[in-house]
């Protein structure tokens, strides 16, 4: 799975001079995919839109405390053709989330299908609620 | 390649006055008829001209190719479908919902001449592509000057 580097291409000081290396323009803009966060209380369960997106073009990460998801499509429109209208301004989606310390990172599960990225990510088992068995005394 | 086709310009828009007349009857969530917007809607939809192709893009996640209707009368493309809103089971709290939901009705006027018999869709990973031919009639022709 391609790693993509999320900290280089997206912010440039401005006045900064651009890098005379070749920045492939499907890097340079993305957009955030929308997302739907549900918690249970056994984790977190987060939906992200990523249309076009396949396995190939998806990646999902975590660093320290930071969720990455990026997807990039590979639809390939004619060479000659003229776009003239553009609500999704890119087919690049990157996005990030804060992981709080009562989830378990190393435990993610991620699904991805028609478009539509699943990721679970589970409470640490002292962040799950516990049932405290009541016995007569 | 797809960023070089739309990252640039924003005032598109504006110059193709084919699509100003493109009306978005957007989500209608609980029967309340959504504000009629220019701009984004659900799904998005994006447009590019070839001289023999008219390509129109639909970008539906979750949505099944069986569960969407699309059809064209004369230049006018149509795609009505509906995306069932996310479960939240008991005892599950959402925190975050920025998905779209419901149903949606998308209206696109093509240009004047696309032929309306020669349209194909294909749907792949949550993303539609239609591709309506246009007459070869309405190309532009050169014309000799003896």
């Amino acid at each position: 799975m391609a790693r993509n580097d999320m900290t280089t291409t997206e912010r440039r000081d401005v006045g900064q001079e651009a890098p005379r290396q070749e920045v492939s323009e499907r890097d340079r803009l993305f957009v955030q995919p929308a997302v739907d966060i549900l918690e249970d209380a056994e984790g977190i369960t987060l939906y992200a839109d990523l249309p076009g997106v396949n396995v190939e073009g998806l990646d999902v990460r975590v660093e320290g405390e930071t969720l990455f998801l990026s997807g990039t499509s590979n639809l390939a429109l004619p060479q000659g053709a003229q776009p003239v209208y553009a609500e999704q301004r890119s087919l690049a989606f990157r996005r990030r989330f804060s992981l709080s310390g009562d989830l378990d990172a190393s435990n993610i599960e991620a699904k991805l299908a028609n478009g539509v990225l699943k990721v679970r990510i589970p409470k640490t088992p002292a962040a799950q609620p516990r049932r405290i068995e009541v016995r007569p005394g | 390649m797809w960023n070089t086709l739309f990252g640039e310009s924003t005032s598109l828009f504006d110059e193709f006055n084919w699509l100003s007349r493109e009306m978005d009857r957007l989500f209608e969530p609980m029967g309340i008829p959504a504000l009629r917007t220019a701009g984004a809607g659900f799904p998005a939809v994006n447009v590019a001209l070839e001289e023999d192709k008219v390509h129109v893009l639909l970008f539906a996640p979750g949505i099944d190719a069986a569960a969407l209707d699309v059809s064209i009368l004369g230049n006018v493309l149509t795609v009505k479908g509906r995306r069932e809103a996310l479960e939240a089971p008991e005892g599950t709290q959402a925190w975050v919902r920025e998905r779209p939901s419901g149903r949606f009705v998308r209206t696109l006027t093509l240009p004047d001449d696309v032929d309306p018999q020669r349209v194909e869709a294909q749907s792949r990973d949550g993303l539609v592509w239609i591709q309506v031919q246009r007459n070869e009639q309405a190309r532009p022709r050169r014309i000799q000057v003896h």
